[in-house]
């Protein structure tokens, strides 16, 4: 029964509000708040009466009324603009002059369940920059958050328009399983991928745990507190703006012409030992004369039966082999089918408006974006309304809905597979199978021919809505006091249908007689939905008394959201003509991966809840003194019913040193015009990764035998299970210098977070693979710093102004669960370590190390000729590729000049997995960003940078393709640098056919396991392919025009108007040598969808 | 006042509703069955045992290999280390090259198999203590599971000798407890045969097949029985040993009659001919149920291998019945496949040989197992077929081994399969025991005769160290100076997992 007794708690302190409260004698109070410099008036300021509690916005014309008592402290704020406090002494009519502050100190900012001025704040709390969602259209606002947000991780994973990047805050609080931020939108939890960016009126991110305690158990990765746009008092506005941007893809690498892949491929065949059988029944190099691979592949034996292909404008190259090769060269053909130039095109428009009792806003949003890789696409339409009335001068109500459609495709097959397979797919492939260019040749699978032919054998719809609704109710009960019941709705539909058309491939196309192919014709449907409900009531109290203000609030809430989830799989209908599965005649096969679903025909459901209690409390003496409490209890499913609740506080302390008579009073405050260290500390949950129902102890079907359904006991009960728990240490100084125009926000933060849901690994004999426990704990400490200095500002109306940002960030394990291993070792591997002279471990987790630690096989050279290897290696026994140096018997093959010379790091003349050393990290040690806004009249130029810095990539793309891991593809232009006889210094080791296939065919140069498929592990190979990843990306740069008031004026019609021209994703300054070095998540860039290039032109007019 | 009074009391009544709600966070799984759910019915007894036999399934990867991979039936040939095809392969060479180490362990995890032992004794437990499940049904479970488990330990002791031995199920994790040390394989052994005995009572008389013979029975324990019996007769065990062995056998005879060989080899494992009377225990199979597991391992690329020629059809392979779709990682060597005599219908059967085809001669390129063809479905191969556990050719096999240590004439269980295999090609007096050349020794014969027989059913390597180790010494690439090599090491992760194990003698420890 705790959670009633913390109920009645909250209820008390409610009462306390009402005996607290006191009658007053109001009277009614007009005024205009107008820009400081220029006099025009100013619409949507705050004007709130801090001792009575209540509170106006400005209309149109600047003007605002509002019931105030004289000695009331007013305060009037508005976004953008230095706040002012006034103390009202009774006159009838009362000007406000803001001036503008392009400062961070002086803002307004939202805290969770309220809002509250950056200079009382006392946690770590930053804010976009609006001018960042200003110019770019954007498929998903997460890229709006790249670098402008200090302690916050953002990558590209992927260019495909639509996709979220991957966030994480201060290095994630997670061993296994990093998560990004809470994300809530009006309060409501959810995804921010569907909001156009022009609907956002602010977004907040709440980093350390005071701030983030409010949101208690989900928060320990911050939270992102995103508010949309509102309707303001005043007459009507329109707005409508137009953005479309041409996308161009990133360049690549460059890949060999036909004459050089067929050189390079025989060579290394030859390198190789394979015989000429086996090279020439190779694909694309191979001279194979069946009728598909004539009619698919342009090489033959040069000879005089061939010769006169020489006027069709064949070429011949020399065999390695010996003999002469024609063929043509279709170089670069598929590349250009596979990428395309596309544009992007956005409509907003919005009205908005609102009077003394109600204001409303509506917006709609179109957004087109085709992806410069072929296949891939995201489109949009989304709308949102909303509005409040006052019913009752204390009595308003509020809602909103917002709707959106959108759909996403991807590239048809994995990405991966299109950089890696599509680029390097042999340049003798002839893609068309007609002269005219119409028919695409299938050739060998998705990937290994025409993306055209494919993408017309597959029909994908993809639907995703997403629907919020909300209402509230906001009761004055008393000045001061206001009690606020808000109820919200979250409905997410995800849609997919695919239809696999019959295909066929070009052997099968031109076999004798033509075989069908593949007939399966799967036609899938599947189909998520997420309904999630949100109540929550909370009392806020405001009161000054003197110098003293104080701020309470106390609320409870109660979240549930359901899914469901359903699939239909047809299979094997009789025509391509119909889609749906209801052409089907085969069901439910049982061949599906899903644990939870072994058939492919499904329903599944989940339920989860929390239920909470939270409050804060904020006081502060004179703006000087500042300290604020803040606590969240929540009760969650899905732990078991002993430890459903947990209890989240927070606390912090800030001091206003320049609100100090012997600050202001000294020469220092001329200078340093804000001063304000900060403290704080708190506590933040998650259970995050934990499944709904899994400490119950699972039973799951495991599929059919002989028709029979099977169950398992899957997960053991586990409910000793509990929070992990964040403690959140971070200290701050605010400080403003030359009236604030120079200000900087610093912070040290050091973050443990503890009874970190962690699994172990369990031995094989408990009959489960792992365990979820609560034994780890991670730290994670790092400075942040964003500066913003208005440098120049002058009377002409010239101004520069330039903000910056950067955030440093270590992490450490600090305890793993108990295994009987030293440092409770998870996984890795050991090498030898020259300084302690012992072989010691390293990799996977272990206490006391940081996770993402690269080791690798060292390079020292390419042994450039015999001499070098007598010398170098003559006793060397290489066990990883079974070779090994001149005086030694061991293994199936030599080491021969062009083979990497691999650093012995132990001198045992064995080169194995010990003789390994460190690389580096593969996650960046430094990130952030800046921007710089030149400005004169109406003209403005914005420019934005954001940079990563200190950490590696294994670039296992290049390493797979000069290795030919494959066996027939093609090759990157630096083949033509490897070793020969005529080329032996370098650093590119020779040609061979499968380099990772051990002697004979292989010498495992580029990596040393056996391995032919892409790999997520960074460790363990060739140090030449590890990269340094750190870059600085030209994100965007703006020119826009303002047009002047007095000319709008003339129109009688428009009341603003801007144009502008963009470029966005423009350049990567970086040493990286693909063509996007952000930080791949397990460090291996494996060919990543680059992101694409735009000039965006747009146009904006308010009516 | 008395207004806000009101208003109070309404927040609080809100507040209290709120509260109530906090029984709400009880929630139970709609599309899983939590602990507390289950074992409450005999539908729920009957699915877990359903279970066993998916979770049996998932193993047979690791049957294959641990039974087969390390001996002379599979790997690249000689000049070569990818498939003759070009693909890669991926690491399995590490076993037929008998150089497995902690890095490249072979089959990793003990082959998974203490999930499944850890769900027989979880199943043990409960069915010792309920009274829901009919007492025929009780029985036959038990026996399931005993049998089951036996199987399971026996593939433990001779892949890894010293191993754990976990008879309880896991049901709480004690995370400061959880290093355990591998018991002696003495013990193991002697867990093995004590589990045989339990299934065999709790079998009872009870010889039915349940499923078409895919689900564990008596006959298998039986089968088992034997292969563990001849085991120890070599290893101390004696006639006494062989004997008991042979008496098992015996009992499946007398008590099974529908029991024969079929007249076709190929039929044995044929899709069509599932569940036929040559089968006593197979894992099962079928068009959307699931397919072979390790299948792709064993067959090419169709874009590959419709490069070379089909000796027998003497045409080339073509995309529309050798569309094998797989991803050759582990061919047939060439040597293998000339081990068998041409009029042996195995060779065909079992083998798959491509050749190249150089002025108009045709030169053997390479060979891979074609045993389990599946069928075609909708313009594809589906490994569908069942993989066999235990079939009467090798229980004749095992009788004709126990029969020999016993002294006794072995021709009568040997010729049976000998002339099946050859069909109407069969001469008794050349091709039959004893006039074969190899039939001076009764080991060696039967070794072959198992080897030709029972190719691709995980028997090969096990057969050799049944024998003895010279065997091992004889027909494979390990030297009488690497002993170690005849047990398997163990993964790094497993070592790591459970810090009490210790790497099998003989292997590096760093």
């Amino acid at each position: 029964m705790k959670h009633v007794r913390t109920f009645c708690l909250s209820s008390f302190i409610l009462l306390g509000f009402g005996l607290l409260a006191r009658k007053a004698t109001a009277q009614q109070q007009t005024g205009r708040v107008v820009e400081a410099q220029s006099g025009s008036p100013l619409s949507g300021a705050t004007i709130s009466d801090k001792s009575a509690g209540s509170g106006t916005i400005s209309g149109d014309d600047g003007s605002f009324r509002l019931a105030a008592t004289k000695g009331d402290s007013l305060i009037i704020s508005l976004i953008g603009y230095q706040p002012q406090r006034i103390v009202y002494d009774g006159r009838k009519s009362l000007v406000v002059r803001l001036s503008q502050s392009a400062h961070q100190l002086s803002q307004l900012v939202i805290v969770g369940y309220g809002e509250q001025s950056r200079a009382t704040i006392t946690t770590a709390i930053s804010q976009l920059d609006q001018d960042v969602l200003k110019n770019a259209p954007r498929a998903n606002l997460g890229s709006a958050l790249q670098g402008t947000l200090p302690g916050l991780n953002v990558v590209n994973t992927t260019g495909q328009p639509g996709a979220s990047p991957s966030i994480l805050l201060r290095g994630g609080a997670s061993i296994n399983s990093p998560g990004a931020p809470l994300v809530v939108v009006d309060g409501i939890i959810r995804p921010f991928n569907d909001l156009p960016s022009e609907d956002i009126a602010s977004i907040q991110l709440l980093k350390d745990a005071a701030a983030t305690a409010i949101y208690g158990a989900r928060a320990n990765n911050g939270v992102l507190l995103i508010t949309t746009k509102k309707g303001q008092q005043g007459k009507a506005r329109i707005t409508y703006k137009y953005t479309t941007g041409f996308n161009t893809a990133r360049e690549g690498y460059q890949f060999l012409d036909a004459k050089d892949f067929i050189y390079y491929n025989r060579l290394g065949n030859l390198n190789s030992g394979r015989t000429l059988d086996q090279v020439n029944s190779s694909m694309g190099y191979g001279l194979k004369t069946d009728a598909a691979d004539l009619a698919s592949f342009d090489i033959r034996s040069y000879g005089p039966n061939t010769s006169y292909l020489m006027a069709d404008g064949w070429d011949t190259v020399g065999d390695p082999y010996g003999g002469t090769i024609i063929f043509k060269d279709h170089g670069g053909e598929l590349a250009d089918i596979l990428f395309r130039n596309t544009q992007t095109q956005d409509h907003y428009i919005s009205v908005s408006g609102g009077n003394e009792k109600g204001t409303y806003y509506s917006s709609f949003d179109y957004y087109k974006e085709d992806g410069v890789i072929v296949g891939s696409s995201y489109k949009r339409f989304s709308g949102d309304v909303n509005g409040s009335y006052k019913i009752k001068p204390n009595l308003e109500i509020g809602s909103g809905v917002t709707a959106s459609t959108s759909s996403q495709y991807g590239v048809n097959g994995s990405e991966i597979n299109t950089m890696y397979r599509g680029l390097a797919l042999w340049p003798t492939f002839n893609p068309w199978l007609d002269s005219a260019k119409t028919q695409p040749n299938p050739g060998n699978s998705a990937t290994d021919g025409n993306p055209l032919y494919w993408l017309s054998k597959l029909d994908r719809s993809n639907e995703v809505n997403q629907v919020t609704i909300n209402a509230n109710v906001k009761w004055d009960i008393i000045p001061g006091l206001f009690v606020k019941a808000t109820g919200s709705g979250y409905l997410k539909e995800n849609l997919n249908e695919s239809f696999q058309k019959a295909t066929q491939t070009y052997s099968q196309m031109f076999a004798d007689p033509p075989s069908t192919g593949n007939t399966t014709r799967q036609s899938s449907t599947a189909f998520l939905r997420t309904f999630q409900q949100q109540y929550n009531v909370l009392a806020n109290y405001t009161k000054s008394f003197g110098r003293h203000d104080l701020n309470a609030m106390v609320g409870t809430e109660y979240y549930d959201t359901r899914a469901l989830t359903m699939q239909v799989l047809g299979m094997q209908a009789p025509t391509d003509d119909i889609s749906t599965a209801n052409a089907s005649t085969v069901f439910n096969p049982n061949n599906s991966s899903d644990p939870n679903n072994p058939n492919n025909n499904y329903t599944f459901k989940t339920d989860y809840r929390i239920i909470s209690t939270f409050g804060r409390l904020n006081y502060d003496y004179d703006q000087r003194y500042l300290i604020s409490l803040d606590f969240r209890r929540d009760g969650v499913s899905s732990l078991s019913t002993q430890n459903h609740f947990g209890f989240f506080p927070g606390l912090s302390v800030g001091w206003n040193l320049q609100k100090e008579k012997f600050f202001s009073g000294s020469g220092i405050s001329r200078i340093v015009s804000t001063f304000k260290p900060r403290a704080s500390y708190g506590v933040n949950g998650n259970v995050a990764g934990l499944g709904d129902y899994e400490v119950q102890g699972v039973y799951g079907l495991q599929g059919q035998y002989y028709g029979n359904s099977g169950f398992l006991n899957t997960g053991i009960i586990n409910s000793n299970l509990r929070w992990e728990k964040s403690k959140t240490m971070d200290v701050g100084l605010d400080i403003g210098f030359l009236n604030d125009r120079i200000t900087a926000v610093m912070d040290y933060y050091n973050r443990k977070t503890s009874d970190l849901l962690t699994n172990l690994p369990l031995p094989s004999y408990t009959g489960f693979n792992t365990v979820r426990t609560n034994l780890g704990t991670l730290q994670n400490q790092g400075y942040e710093i964003s500066v913003t200095a208005n440098i120049i500002r002058q009377p002409s109306g010239f101004s520069w102004d330039v903000s910056g940002n950067a955030s440093y960030n270590q992490n450490k394990i600090l305890k793993l669960p108990y295994n009987g291993q030293p440092n409770n070792r998870q996984g890795g591997f050991q090498v030898y370590d020259p300084k302690t002279q012992k072989v010691v471990w390293v990799g996977g987790y272990q206490e006391g190390h940081a996770l993402g630690d690269v080791y690798a096989f060292k390079q020292v050279s390419i042994f450039k000729d015999q001499a070098e290897i007598d010398k170098l290696a003559a006793n060397r026994v290489d066990v990883v590729a079974d070779i090994s140096g001149p005086n030694s018997n061991y293994g199936a093959g030599k080491i021969t000049p062009g083979d990497v010379n691999w650093m012995d790091v132990d001198h045992n003349d064995t080169i194995d997995t010990r003789d390994q050393v460190y690389i580096g990290n593969i996650t960046p040690k430094w990130t952030g960003g800046f921007s710089t806004t030149l400005s004169y009249k109406g003209f403005n130029l914005y420019s934005r940078f954001q940079f990563a810095l200190g950490y590696v990539i294994y670039n296992d793309y290049v390493a797979r393709i000069l290795g030919n891991f494959q066996g027939t593809l093609n090759y990157i232009d630096w083949q033509t640098r490897s070793w020969s006889p005529s080329n032996e210094i370098t650093d590119i080791p020779k040609v061979y056919y499968a380099d990772q296939v051990a002697a004979p065919l292989g010498k495992k140069n580029y990596v040393r396991a056996n391995s032919a498929l892409p790999s997520t592990d960074p460790n363990g190979y060739n140090s030449r392919f590890y990269e340094n990843g750190g870059y600085l990306a030209c994100r965007e740069i703006t020119l826009s025009y303002d047009f002047p008031e007095s000319m709008l004026a003339k129109t009688r019609v428009l009341s603003s108007s801007r144009i502008y021209a963009s470029m966005n994703n423009l350049f990567y300054i970086t040493k990286f040598s693909g063509p996007t070095p952000e930080p791949p998540a397990d460090g291996v860039y494996q060919g990543t969808y680059p992101t694409p290039r735009s000039v965006v032109l747009g146009v904006q007019v308010s009516f | 006042m008395k207004k806000n009074q009101r208003s109070i009391l309404a927040l609080l009544a809100l507040a209290f509703l709120f509260g109530s709600c906090a029984k709400k966070l009880d929630l139970a799984p709609v599309s899983t069955i939590s602990d507390a759910n289950y074992w409450k019915t005999a539908d729920q007894f009957s699915a877990f045992v359903a279970g066993l036999h998916i979770a049996f399934r998932n193993c047979t990867r690791s049957f294959e290999f641990l039974g087969e991979i390390r001996a002379d039936n599979f790997g690249t040939d000689p000049g070569n280390n990818s498939a003759f095809t070009g693909e890669s392969v991926a690491d399995y060479e590490y076993m037929w090259n008998n150089n497995l180490s902690a890095d490249k362990a072979g089959v990793p995890n003990f082959g998974g198999f203490y999930t499944n032992i850890n769900q027989i004794n979880l199943l043990i437990s409960k069915l010792n203590s309920t009274d829901i499940v009919t007492p025929e049904d009780q029985q036959y479970y038990l026996g399931v599971a005993y049998g089951m488990r036996a199987f399971y330990y026996f593939q433990l002791l001779r892949s890894w000798g010293d191993v754990i031995i976990q008879t309880e199920p896991t049901v709480s994790i004690d995370v400061s407890n959880l290093a355990k040390a591998a018991s002696p394989s003495d013990s193991v052994m002697a867990l093995i045969k004590a589990d045989i005995a339990l299934s065999e009572t709790s079998f009872g008389d009870d010889y039915t097949f349940r499923e078409n013979k895919s689900y564990w029975s008596k006959a298998a324990t039986l089968m088992l029985k034997a292969n563990v019996y001849l085991w120890t007769s070599y290893r101390g065990g004696g006639t006494g040993d062989a004997t008991i062995a042979l008496n098992a056998l015996n009992d499946i005879q007398q008590h099974i009659s529908s029991l024969r060989l079929m007249d076709n080899y190929m039929d044995v494992f044929s899709t069509p001919h599932k569940d036929n009377d040559e089968i006593i225990f197979a894992i099962h199979n079928q068009l959307n149920e699931s397919s072979q597991p390790f299948a792709s391992v064993f067959y090419p690329q169709t874009n590959f291998i419709i490069n070379y020629y089909d000796s027998v059809s003497q045409q080339k392979f073509n995309v529309a019945n050798s569309n094998w779709a797989g991803l050759l990682q582990v061919p047939v060597k060439i040597a293998t496949f000339r081990t068998f005599n041409d009029k042996d219908t195995r060779k065909w059967a079992a083998i798959t040989a491509a050749y190249n085809l150089q002025d108009s001669h045709y030169q053997i390129a390479g060979c891979f197992l074609t045993k389990y063809k599946g069928q075609q479905d909708a313009g594809k191969t589906v490994y569908t077929d069942d993989y066999p556990i235990y079939r009467y050719a090798g229980l004749l096999l095992l009788k004709a081994e126990a029969e020999s240590i016993l002294g006794m004439d072995a021709s009568q269980e040997i010729n049976m399969v000998r002339a099946r295999a050859y069909g109407a090609d069969y001469h008794e007096n050349v091709d039959g025991y004893p006039h074969q050349p190899v039939d001076k020794s009764w080991q060696e014969a039967i070794l072959q005769e198992r080897r030709f027989e029972l190719m691709g059913e995980g028997k090969r390597w096990y057969d050799l160290r049944r024998m003895g180790d010279d065997f091992v010494y004889k027909h494979t690439n390990i030297q009488p100076s690497d002993a170690y090599k005849l047990l398997w090491p163990i993964d790094r992760n497993t070592l790591t997992n459970n810090s009490a194990l210790q790497q099998t003698p003989g292997y590096p420890l760093f």
